[in-house]
C-alpha cells in the first residue's frame, strides 16, 4: 500500500511543483483524521493541491472563501421555509464534504470560526433540531496569509489546537519556478488519475497504527511537550494534551510516508514543529528579540537528549 | 433769543401729505472748505400705515459730507428720524446741495409675514417703494484769500531726534497737523533733492490731524527744506502761517577703517594648500579603515566558524550526540548524514562514528 502513496505524490506532481510539505502534511493530515492549518502567501497552489488531492483519493471537494460578512449558516447550512409543502426544509452547507478548503479562515468574524472549528472536533453538525454526521474521511484544510494583517479575526489559541499541524509555505525555488512557466507555456492539462478508494485509506490509516514506536521515543515525545511548560523567558504558555496525541500520530504517519515501519527520534523532531508552532505561546521579549516560534521550538528540540 | 431767532433763518419745514420734513442749517452762507452742520428731521404722520424712509445726500464735486449721526425711533406707525451731516463746500459761489429720499410704505401683515419663514425660505417683504422730490438747499459759499493752503482753525507740531548723524546714518523727522477744519493728506516736504535720500511713508490720518514720519539721511552736512503753510481761519476770518524753520544737521564723515575688514573673508586662496592635502589624505585613511576593517572581522568569523564545526564534530563521543548536533545545525544539509545515522542507532548499521565524521569532514 506505500506505494501508492509515492503514486498518488505523482499524481498531484502533475499539477502541483514542488511544495512537497504541504501534500504531506495534508497526506498525514488524511490518514490520521487531522485538520491543517496552512499559512502561506496567496499563489501558491493552496487550493491546486487540494483539488488534486481530493481527485487523486477520490474524495468529495468544497471551497469556502471567508468574508468578514460570512454567517454560520453559510457553512453549516439552514432550515428553510418551504411554501409548497408547509414546511422547513433542510439546506446542507458546503461542510457537508469530504476535503473542505476554509480559504483565509481569519476574515470571518470569530462566530463563524467556532461553527466550522466545532463541527471539525464534534465531526457533526446540528441543524435545527437535528444532527448530522460528517461523511468519512472528513478534513479541513484552513489557510491564513501572513501579510495582511488589517481586518482580520486573529484564532483564538483554542480554536487553533484543534488543527493538527500548521505548515509554512514559501516561494518555490527557482528550478520549479521555471518548470511552473514552462508547463503553462505548454499549455499542459494533465489529467489525475484516482488512485486510492476508501478501502484503502481505511487500509492506509491501520497500516499506520501499526507502526512501531518504542516506548522510549514516546517518552521523547512527552519529554518535549513537557518541555514547552516548563518555566523559559521566551514561552508564554507551553502546548496542551492535544499537541502530545498528534505529535504522537503525525510521528507514525511522517514515519510510514518515509517508508519505516517504526518511529525514530529524528521523525519526532520533523514532526515537532508543524505540531508545535500555532500552540506555543512565544512571549513578548522572546518576540522583541526577534525570535520566532520555529526558533523556540529548535532551543527546546536542542535543550533536550535524544533517546 | 438772539441764537433762535438766528437758527430759525435757515430752517426749512415742509409738509407732505403724510411726512413732515425739517432742514436745518448752522450757516447758509459759508467760506470755501469752511464746515457747515445739516440737520434733517423726518416724521411721520399717517399713522395708519406702516412706514420707512431711505434719505441721503447726492453725491457732487460741488461738496463733500459725511453722515455724523441718526437717531431712530423704533416704533411702527410713528417713525421718526433725525439725520446729522457735516458738509464742505468745496467751491465758491452758488451751491445746491441735493438730496435722494426714498418712503416705503407696507402694512402690519407683511411685516408680519416678511420675518416668518426659516433659513432657506426667508419671505420677501410687500412693499411699495414712493420716490420723493426734495427741494435742494442753496448755499451762497464765499471765496478765501489766495494761496490759502488750508481752512480751519490748526497747529503744526514737529519733532527731530538729533541734530548730528554720522554718514548714513538716517535722522528721523516727525510732524504732526492738528486742529479743526478740512483736512486732506498731502506730502508736506517734496521727496527728491540732491543733498540728502528721503525716505518716507505714507501720512497717517487720525481724528482731525494728519501725521508724517520721515527718515533722511547723507554722506555730507545738509539741511532740511522750510515748511510754510498759508492757512485761513473762517472763525476770525484771518489768514495765518504755520511754519517749520530749515534744520541744519551735521553729518560725521565716515571713517573707512571701521567698516572693511581687518583680514580678508573668506580667506584668498593660496597656489597649494599643503594643510588640506593633509586633511584630505588623512580622510582617505580613515575611510579605507573603515571600508577594510568590517570585511576583515567577517573573514576571521567565517574562517573561525568553520573551524569551530570541524572541531566540535571532532569532540562528539557518541553516535547519539552526533545526531542531535547535526540536526541542530542543518536539517537540510547532512539530510543523508542524519540518514545513515538514524540507521546506525535504531537499525544497527556497522558504520563507526568515525567513519561518520569522517564522510562528514570530507563533504
Amino acid at each position: 500500500m506505500i506505494d501508492k502513496i509515492d503514486l498518488i505524490r505523482e499524481e498531484i506532481a502533475k499539477v502541483v511543483v514542488g511544495q512537497k510539505n504541504m501534500v504531506d502534511g495534508l497526506l498525514i493530515g488524511l490518514f490520521t483524521n487531522g485538520h491543517i492549518l496552512v499559512e502561506g502567501v496567496p499563489g501558491l497552489a493552496k487550493t491546486t493541491t487540494i483539488k488534486a488531492l481530493s481527485l487523486a483519493l477520490k474524495l468529495e471537494f468544497k471551497r469556502v472563501q471567508f468574508t468578514p460578512d460570512l454567517l454560520p449558516s453559510d457553512i453549516i447550512g439552514a432550515e428553510i421555509y418551504d411554501p409548497k409543502s408547509s414546511s422547513f426544509k433542510i439546506k446542507k452547507g458546503p461542510i457537508f464534504t469530504q476535503l473542505l478548503l476554509a480559504d483565509e479562515i481569519n476574515r470571518s468574524p470569530s462566530k463563524v470560526q467556532s461553527a466550522l472549528l466545532e463541527a471539525m472536533q464534534e465531526r457533526q453538525v446540528t441543524i435545527g433540531d437535528r444532527s448530522f454526521k460528517l461523511p468519512f474521511p472528513f478534513m479541513v484544510m484552513a489557510t491564513q496569509n501572513p501579510l495582511e494583517q488589517e481586518g482580520i479575526y486573529r484564532l483564538p489559541e483554542a480554536q487553533l489546537d484543534r488543527f493538527m499541524m500548521k505548515i509554512l509555505i514559501s516561494h518555490n525555488s527557482r528550478e520549479e519556478e521555471l518548470e511552473i512557466v514552462r508547463r503553462i507555456a505548454n499549455r499542459e492539462n494533465k489529467k489525475i488519475e484516482a488512485i486510492l478508494s476508501s478501502t484503502d485509506l481505511e487500509i492506509i490509516s491501520k497500516e499506520i497504527e501499526s507502526v512501531h514506536i518504542d516506548r522510549e521515543v514516546e517518552e521523547y515525545i512527552i519529554d518535549l511537550v513537557t518541555k514547552t511548560r516548563e518555566k523559559n523567558p521566551n514561552i508564554r504558555y507551553g502546548v496542551g494534551v492535544r499537541a502530545s496525541i498528534d505529535l504522537y500520530r503525525a510521528s507514525k504517519a511522517y514515519a510510514y510516508l518515509n517508508r519505516k515501519d517504526f518511529v525514530t527520534p529524528v521523525d519526532v523532531i520533523d514532526m515537532t514543529y508543524p505540531v508545535f508552532r500555532h500552540r506555543l505561546g512565544v512571549s513578548y521579549e522572546a518576540k522583541a528579540k526577534g525570535l520566532t516560534s520555529d526558533m523556540v521550538i529548535k532551543d527546546i528540540i536542542e535543550s533536550v537528549d535524544i533517546p | 433769543m438772539v441764537v433762535f431767532i438766528i437758527l430759525s433763518i435757515f430752517t426749512i419745514f415742509l409738509n407732505g401729505e403724510d411726512i413732515e420734513y425739517s432742514f436745518h442749517l448752522n450757516k447758509k452762507s459759508p467760506y470755501r472748505y469752511e464746515p457747515i452742520t445739516l440737520d434733517v428731521n423726518l416724521t411721520q404722520l399717517d399713522h395708519s400705515r406702516v412706514m420707512f424712509f431711505k434719505f441721503t445726500p447726492k453725491k457732487s464735486s460741488d461738496y463733500e459730507y459725511h453722515q455724523i449721526d441718526l437717531k431712530e425711533n423704533d416704533e411702527y406707525h410713528n417713525l421718526k428720524q433725525r439725520y446729522r451731516y457735516i458738509i464742505y463746500p468745496l467751491k465758491s459761489g452758488k451751491v445746491n446741495i441735493n438730496f435722494d429720499m426714498i418712503k416705503t410704505v407696507t402694512t402690519d401683515e407683511s411685516v408680519a409675514y416678511a420675518i416668518s419663514g426659516d433659513r432657506d425660505n426667508i419671505k420677501a417683504l410687500v412693499k411699495t417703494d414712493i420716490k420723493i422730490d426734495l427741494k435742494p438747499i442753496l448755499l451762497s459759499v464765499k471765496p478765501i484769500p489766495t494761496n490759502s493752503f488750508l481752512v480751519g482753525d490748526f497747529r503744526l507740531k514737529y519733532n527731530i531726534d538729533k541734530n548730528t548723524t554720522k554718514a548714513y546714518e538716517p535722522i528721523y523727522l516727525h510732524i504732526e497737523l492738528s486742529g479743526e477744519g478740512y483736512l486732506k493728506p498731502f506730502n508736506i516736504i517734496a521727496k527728491n533733492r540732491k543733498e540728502y535720500l528721503l525716505f518716507t511713508q505714507k501720512p497717517k490720518i487720525k481724528k482731525g490731524s494728519i501725521i508724517w514720519d520721515y527718515a533722511i539721511s547723507s554722506k555730507k552736512n545738509f539741511t532740511t527744506p522750510k515748511v510754510n503753510l498759508k492757512a485761513f481761519n473762517p472763525k476770525s476770518e484771518k489768514s495765518y502761517y504755520l511754519t517749520i524753520p530749515p534744520i541744519h544737521i551735521k553729518v560725521k564723515p565716515l571713517d573707512k577703517k571701521t567698516i572693511l575688514d581687518k583680514e580678508d573673508n573668506p580667506k584668498s586662496a593660496k597656489e597649494i594648500d599643503l594643510s588640506k592635502i593633509g586633511w584630505l589624505l588623512s580622510y582617505i585613511a580613515i575611510f579605507i579603515a573603515g571600508f577594510l576593517t568590517p570585511r576583515d572581522i567577517l573573514k576571521r568569523r567565517f574562517i573561525k566558524r568553520e573551524k569551530t564545526i570541524r572541531d566540535e564534530i571532532r569532540d562528539i563521543k557518541s553516535k547519539k550526540e552526533l545526531l542531535k548536533y547535526l540536526l541542530s545545525k542543518d536539517r537540510d544539509r547532512y539530510k543523508d548524514i542524519i540518514s545513515t545515522l538514524e540507521g546506525v542507532i535504531y537499525r544497527d548499521k556497522s558504520i563507526t562514528l568515525k567513519e561518520i565524521k569522517e564522510m562528514i569532514i570530507d563533504r
